[in-house]
């Protein structure tokens, strides 16, 4: 059964496969990654390989606050996924901080939060309510 | 550390800000131009000879003037800026496809390697592949056919010469020893006549089309099947004790004194009987169970080889689909070369300077218009060289638009790249 992708969900992956390009190198684990996050969406392999093969030119931003800080998270931990953080990925993060309408004095901070809580593998919701209470 | 809730912080939503047109300064500029051709050409007197002078002058300074506007410059660049920026995200769309593909490529070879070794592998363990088979198919098949064709042949002595003292043999003129078993059976048979010879000649196929239906019934595994070949058991049996009976009766008789009757009874305790019997039935069932082992391994050879060549067609499969990755890597690996191109051309453009040709044409004849208009207005010459000099200022204008390209039909843009 395919499985409706939002154009919210599009723009996600699109930028996840982006993100895995920021280093100029597209490495196994950060592929494995988004199939992965592709799965716990419900989305088939071979949605997500049309998806980034045919990319549609909306680029949708997250409107609630913790499904930007989830979409965030999720680019985080791709970052993570060949266990080094490059400066172009750091830069591309925060490119989508400052797309996603955080505070500019406060993009910094929130890719360097981000980052610490992919590399401790902290679950989505213990950081959600981190930062929301 | 700030509090967590802040470093959440949104930005209020963003006013829209219309961009506005700095038309008011470009209206100004081109006044001024015309202004500065009207005092040029008074000065000059309206010699042509200056004026190209002039308009070199203007031309060099708009050039530096362009070179210093950054904004302006910045504004120029920006649709190059937005190209290279499409075609960025266009190489990553084809460096996401190549890799997708060459990915898709490495699963195929794993899967070619494993059909390969699955080829060999099924032989050695066919169970592991859910073949029921067994691991020398071939060998135990070679075998059980070594040993079902003396089986064969002694089924076919056994039956032609029991059948033939059943139904034929007269004790009266034979010999009593050669009654169960006669080795001149068939050639009798011949010589009494050739419906007779048919008749014990095929008697013992009758025999073993029964042993093929018990391989036929054991096929079917389930209650049924079992009580067929539990029935076919029965009747062989049944045929064979009517052998033996017949022959054990013709054996009595021979013997017996007058007034002596056969009976059953006597049948059953005859050794005789029970010879024939064994001799008959007991190898008629070894008979069915090596055809039916010898069947098997054939079958078993047939699906090891099924196995095979179904692996053989999954990898001729697997190479074609292989070949097709290949060519759709090719070409886009072909299209990221392009793409890169592209970007590195685009870059140059971003890194040069973009002469904006259409301002400066507008700028030129501005100030050649201010030049013609200060020679009619201002200078004061008798009609004749006044419109001579006015067609020479016309003509040097034209020329030196032409050299330096500015009225040249085509782009807007001059674009000088960064080498």
């Amino acid at each position: 059964m395919t499985t409706h992708i939002s154009n919210n969900l599009k723009s996600h992956f699109l930028r996840l496969y982006q993100m895995a390009f920021a280093d100029d190198l597209f490495d196994q684990l950060e592929l494995k990654m988004l199939y992965d996050f592709a799965r716990i969406r419900g989305i088939e392999k071979e949605q997500l390989n049309y998806l980034l093969l045919n990319p549609s030119h909306v680029q949708a931003i997250p409107d609630t606050l913790d499904e930007k800080i989830e979409y965030l998270y999720d680019l985080a931990q791709m970052i993570w996924a060949d266990n080094k953080v490059t400066q172009d990925e750091k830069i591309t993060l925060q490119k989508y901080c400052k797309k996603f309408g955080f505070l500019d004095q406060n993009i910094e901070e929130l890719t360097d939060y981000l980052l610490k809580q992919a590399e401790d593998k902290k679950n989505l919701n213990e950081i959600l309510k981190e930062l929301n209470s | 550390m700030k509090v967590l809730r802040n470093l959440v912080a949104l930005k209020p939503k963003e006013q829209y800000v219309p961009f506005s047109e700095d038309r008011e300064d470009q209206e100004q500029i081109r006044i001024t131009y015309y202004q500065s051709g009207y005092g040029a050409s008074i000065k000059a007197m309206g010699k042509s000879i200056v004026l190209r002078t002039c308009l070199e002058n203007v031309y060099h300074s708009f050039k530096d003037q362009c070179k210093r506007q950054d904004a302006e410059q910045e504004k120029l660049k920006q649709p190059y800026r937005e190209e290279q920026e499409r075609q960025k995200s266009e190489l990553r769309k084809k460096e996401t496809a190549a890799s997708i593909f060459e990915e898709e490529q490495k699963h195929l070879q794993k899967s070619i390697e494993t059909c390969k070794y699955e080829m060999v592998d099924v032989k050695r363990d066919p169970e592991k592949y859910g073949i029921d088979a067994d691991k020398r198919p071939k060998a135990q098949f070679y075998i059980g056919l070594l040993l079902l064709l003396p089986i064969t042949v002694y089924l076919f002595v056994f039956y032609i010469s029991a059948s033939y003292s059943a139904f034929f043999k007269d004790f009266e003129t034979d010999s009593l020893t050669a009654a169960i078993f006669d080795a001149n059976a068939f050639s009798k048979a011949l010589n009494d006549g050739w419906l007779e010879a048919i008749f014990v000649g095929t008697i013992p196929f009758v025999f073993m089309g029964l042993g093929y239906l018990v391989h036929m019934f054991q096929k079917e595994k389930k209650g049924v099947g079992y009580l067929k070949l539990f029935a076919l058991f029965v009747l062989t049996f049944a045929f064979d004790v009517i052998l033996a009976y017949l022959i054990e009766k013709k054996i009595f008789l021979f013997n017996a004194v007058l007034g002596e009757q056969f009976t059953p009874q006597i049948a059953v305790t005859s050794v005789n009987f029970w010879g024939i019997i064994f001799a008959g039935f007991v190898v008629y069932i070894i008979w069915g169970l090596v055809f039916d082992f010898v069947m098997k391994e054939h079958e078993n050879i047939d699906k090891i080889k099924n196995f095979i060549q179904h692996k053989k067609q999954e990898i001729k499969n697997l190479y074609d689909r292989n070949m097709e990755l290949s060519a759709k890597i090719s070409d886009v690996k072909q299209q990221i070369t392009q793409i890169i191109g592209i970007i590195a051309e685009l870059q140059a453009k971003i890194d040069g300077f973009i002469f904006p040709k259409k301002t400066y044409h507008q700028y030129h004849n501005q100030y050649v218009e201010g030049w013609l208009q200060a020679i009619s207005a201002e200078i004061s010459l008798p009609d004749k060289p006044k419109q001579a000099l006015l067609e020479s200022s016309s003509e040097v204008a034209g020329v030196f638009l032409k050299e330096v390209d500015g009225n040249e039909p085509g782009p807007e843009q001059i674009i000088y790249m960064k080498s």
